[in-house]
């Protein structure tokens, strides 16, 4: 059973959620796909971590047989070539690793070579299989890192939480593209429910089965209003409390401690139910 | 002396831009003809790496001079690269920044 967690605004309760999730379930990964700002470690604080670089491929051009035709910069969608003085000039960031200045060149002038574009970790902490990736300062884009993330999840193991980046753009399409499931963390607050439809809309598109989880529970008649009109079942809550706030900021597992288990157990019971049906 | 400013508009009058990358059209001025065109950027649409295109453009056009408020980094790496010299306009038209670089009145830029 593959579940991501994603809610739109940041700072509403994704790792919080996704690492819990993945600590009461007996045989779980936790995937951090917020490589931008991966903060599951935080939680999960693994002691043997093995660390991979993650590349992409960037052109090489060698002039002495360069032509000069300016097919590959008049080809490259992303601006990533110039022609200066004569000479193919390449700007690495703007390189989204297509290959097409390759393919188009006539005299085979330009191959490819590896960049590093970030990591990924892998480690475990107690029965939790934890995988969490790093895109470099400066980067354009995390979805390599991410798939990178993807492609480390064996089949050893009957849960799979992913921990989503916030927003609803490119890293989080491809977070949630193969999941059983969607839970919206959703924080009461105007900015809270606007990013909340945001991602819903994005889970429509998707057609992936869906459900609520309240963080911060606290005057938050205007989510349930939501999730009314639209059908969205809301799975859980999570109270506002000052004892909770407390412990995260410590970077607690808050399911290692008994009374919290129950309030994370109901919700996968809930999503196991949904996605077995 | 080829002489290229950002420009707002296709009008003879037009100001200077406030952009280089993005702005919509290029005066290019030919001090040794005394002859000045209006070029559109056709550019600015494009998602990202529009300097790179722009000053590209600059190149493509053997532009010598570039007359604007300010660059971006990459912008400036191609311009640097291709040896152009870059001077920081003032508010006004475009013939009125060339008369004034022409008379040394504009603080270079790069």
């Amino acid at each position: 059973m593959k579940i991501a967690v994603l809610s739109g605004k940041g700072g509403t309760g994704k790792t919080m959620l996704s690492v819990n999730l993945s600590y009461i379930s007996s045989n779980a990964y936790y995937v951090d796909c917020d490589v931008e700002e991966p903060n599951g470690l935080l939680f999960f604080k693994t002691e043997e971590i093995d660390i991979h670089n993650v590349y992409n491929k960037i052109p090489v051009i060698d002039h002495d047989l360069c032509v000069r035709c300016r097919k590959c910069s008049d080809f490259c969608q992303f601006n990533a070539l110039a022609f200066i003085n004569g000479k193919i000039h390449l700007f690495p960031d703007l390189c989204h690793a297509c290959g097409g200045c390759s393919l188009v060149c006539p005299v085979d002038a330009i191959r490819e070579k590896d960049r590093i574009l970030g990591r990924v970790y892998k480690g475990s902490y107690q029965h939790v299989a934890v995988l969490s990736g790093e895109l470099n300062i400066g980067e354009q884009s995390g979805i390599p890192i991410i798939k990178s993330l993807m492609s480390m999840v064996e089949e050893d193991k009957n849960v799979v939480i992913f921990d989503a980046p916030p927003g609803n753009g490119c890293p989080v399409m491809e977070t949630i593209s193969d999941v059983d499931y969607c839970v919206l963390v959703a924080e009461p607050s105007v900015f809270g429910l606007h990013n909340l439809k945001m991602v819903y809309e994005l889970v429509e598109v998707f057609g992936k089965k869906a459900g609520i989880v309240i963080n911060k529970a606290n005057n938050h008649a205007m989510i349930h209003d939501f999730a009314k009109a639209y059908k969205i079942p809301i799975i859980g809550e999570i109270p506002m409390d000052k004892e909770i706030g407390r412990l995260l900021s410590e970077g607690v597992v808050l399911a290692e401690n008994e009374k919290y288990v129950q309030m994370f157990q109901s919700i996968m019971d809930k999503i196991d139910k949904v996605v077995k049906s | 002396m080829i002489i290229a400013l950002p420009i707002e508009s296709d009008a003879k009058n037009a100001s200077v831009s406030e952009h280089f990358g993005r702005s919509p059209y290029f005066y290019i001025f030919n001090s040794q003809e005394n002859l000045g065109k209006i070029y559109q950027n056709k550019h600015i649409e494009e998602h990202g790496g529009v300097g790179v295109k722009t000053s590209q453009m600059m190149l493509d056009h053997a532009v010598q001079i570039l007359i604007s408020p300010r660059v971006g980094g990459k912008s400036l790496d191609v311009l640097n690269a291709g040896g152009i010299h870059i001077y920081e306009s003032v508010k006004g038209t475009a013939e009125e920044n060339i008369k004034r670089y022409l008379n040394g009145q504009l603080k270079k830029l790069f």
